[in-house]
């Protein structure tokens, strides 16, 4: 009955499935999708109930295969679940609901409770848009998380509760959580190394003091964090929301509490320009400097304008230790949007960086250049200040060709201190 | 990864010998070895010459072939790993179970997820016939047992087409 497939070596042969150890087959049925995974219980007695033990599950809409069924899914992911419920046995340390176009959000309550009961440590929840769905008080009990990854839900934990204390990385995205119990959860996981806010999660000024915090995601309003104590802290990536600078203190502010930052990403996405500030409290350098800084990447920042410009540059100046650059520069053409720099401060630019190299760049890419004159500036102080510099590549935006190459010229002229500099530019 | 290797202080690259279930020997850098849970464990305990009795030339080499590269790894060579990692898993399903079976029982971490990673993409979405040709395990269900079984876990096997080819 058995097919021989031709192998008859010597020795008794490991290859059949069955003969492999157990917890081998585990590993593969955890990297299977659920739904592939349940089917292996029609392969032999043997393996009817090996998906059984699994304790890693993850659930997302791969279960339904077709459209069809995504359009009553309710229904049908609620008996799923209680399938899976009633026959799954042994802890589930690993949890994944991905369901982010279900509706109407399902009845979990159960399903969070059967999770609490054992030593769940990493848990991930993304669920539908829409109504948010309150998490039970039986979720408040799973005091072994440390991973917790939630999609727009609705936080209100019962009043004694004040963290999960075993938390290495919390993610939370477009949840409800007020800031206090925010900064509670944050504060009562002295473990925690990953932070992820997104969304507006932070609605209130908000004190976050993690003394292993490693790396930070950010989008919302800057001003109403205060890094109080994040000694480690070295990749940061910010999309603010709200960005106001009111003082040159303000700008200082915001980097001295991080210093050992390494890795900056600075998403300039939904700031317009007016909304900023004035672009005159921008001090050339940050008083406490950036000397740690590795890598900077400045994304949609309009180089024209006056505000960003001098954020930008400013940025720069801070961190002689810098050794690679990518900025992403967005060609807003509507002035109404924005306060050029004006000419002097463009013309200017080279002379703020006299007293400077930046020894350790390697790496420099720019991307959309129109080929204003205060990206010919950076171009040029960057080529002129950098000598171990290996690449720099240049992604032009649309232009007629000829100005293209009209760009490319200036910028082939461009003194370089590095011998060993090449510059790649791009012409569609 | 040398730092947990005493030999890297003196200089002197410490070199231990493997050898296979076929009776070859392998001599290494320690510190290539010790990816292997299993015997960095020895090593601790002072053996040189360490006996792999479940794990013949064949699989044994292909095994050293991954430690090496992977002692190689910097922050530098990423892509260059990434690659190789893929050359690695394009073998048939057998010498994967022989590979996944010495990467147990030598518990090197990475080659594991790596492997578990590649068995379970390549046999997702396959058919029961299919799986069960691949892994050779014969159907001891009795055809109502089966049908039983297929009933309890229905939306498992319901909707789309499974693939019913064997590599």
């Amino acid at each position: 009955m058995m097919p021989s497939d031709g192998n008859k070596n010597r020795s008794p042969s490991p290859h059949v499935l069955s003969n492999l150890p157990e917890c081998v087959i585990d590993e593969i049925l955890m990297r299977l999708p659920l739904r592939d995974a349940v089917r292996t219980s029609i392969l032999s007695k043997k393996w009817r109930y090996n998906w059984c033990r699994l304790p890693h599950l993850k659930l997302d809409q791969m279960l339904w295969k077709t459209i069809e069924d995504l359009i009553s899914p309710t229904i049908g992911f609620t008996n799923i679940l209680c399938h899976l419920l009633t026959l799954h046995t042994g802890p589930i340390t690993k949890f994944t609901l991905d369901l982010p176009d279900l509706k109407p959000c399902p009845n979990i309550h159960h399903l969070i409770y059967f999770l609490s009961r054992y030593d769940i440590q990493h848990v991930l929840l993304k669920l539908p848009l829409g109504n948010r769905y309150k998490l039970p008080s039986s979720f408040f009990t799973c005091l072994q998380l440390r991973h917790l990854t939630l999609h727009t839900c609705l936080i209100r934990p019962p009043p004694l509760f004040k963290g999960f204390d075993r938390l290495i990385s919390l993610e939370l995205s477009d949840v409800t959580i007020s800031s206090e119990f925010l900064g509670s959860l944050i504060s009562h996981a002295p473990l925690l190394e990953h932070l992820v806010l997104e969304q507006e999660v932070v609605s209130d000024h908000i004190e976050i003091s993690a003394p292993k915090l490693r790396s930070f995601f950010f989008i919302g309003n800057i001003n109403l964090l205060h890094l109080k104590n994040v000694p480690l802290l070295s990749k940061v990536s910010y999309e603010p929301i709200a960005f106001f600078v009111e003082a040159e203190r303000d700008l200082a502010k915001i980097f001295e509490s991080m210093p050992a930052l390494e890795n900056l990403c600075w998403n300039q996405g939904y700031v317009l320009g007016n909304q900023a500030g004035q672009a005159e409290v921008i001090p050339t350098r940050l008083p406490s400097g950036l000397n740690y800084l590795k890598r900077l990447y400045i994304s949609w920042f309009i180089v024209r304008e006056f505000f960003e410009l001098s954020f930008a540059l400013c940025l720069i100046r801070s961190s002689p230790n810098l050794e690679e650059i990518e900025i992403k520069v967005c060609n807003l053409r509507d002035k109404n949007y924005y306060e050029p720099m004006p000419q002097d401060a463009v013309d200017e630019i080279p002379a703020s960086f006299s007293n400077m190299t930046f020894n350790h760049l390697r790496t420099v890419k720019i991307h959309n250049i129109a080929g204003t004159k205060a990206e010919m500036q950076l171009v040029k102080v960057l080529l002129a200040k950098s000598p171990a510099l290996v690449r720099m590549l240049i992604n032009p935006c649309r232009m007629k060709d000829r100005k293209s190459l009209k760009v490319l010229a200036k910028i082939t002229n461009f003194q370089r201190l590095s011998s060993e500099a090449q510059v790649v530019y791009n012409v569609d | 990864m040398a730092s947990s290797s005493s030999s890297s202080k003196t200089g002197l690259k410490k070199m231990l010998t493997l050898k296979s279930s076929d009776g070859d020997e392998f001599e290494l850098e320690e510190s290539i070895v010790i990816q292997c849970q299993t015997i960095k464990h020895m090593v601790e305990d002072g053996f040189s010459l360490i006996p792999l009795q479940n794990v013949d030339t064949k699989t044994l080499t292909k095994i050293i072939e991954y430690m090496k590269k992977h002692a190689e790894k910097t922050e530098s060579n990423k892509e260059e790993i990434k690659n190789f990692n893929k050359e690695f898993v394009k073998g048939s399903f057998d010498d994967q179970f022989e590979l996944v079976s010495a990467a147990n029982y030598l518990h090197i971490n990475g080659l594991m997820d790596l492997l578990c990673q590649s068995i379970a993409d390549r046999i997702n979405n396959k058919s029961v016939r299919a799986v069960r040709e691949i892994f050779n395990i014969s159907n001891d269900y009795t055809p109502d047992e089966e049908e039983k079984v297929r009933d309890e876990h229905k939306w498992a096997h319901e909707g789309g087409e499974f693939d019913e080819s064997l590599d």
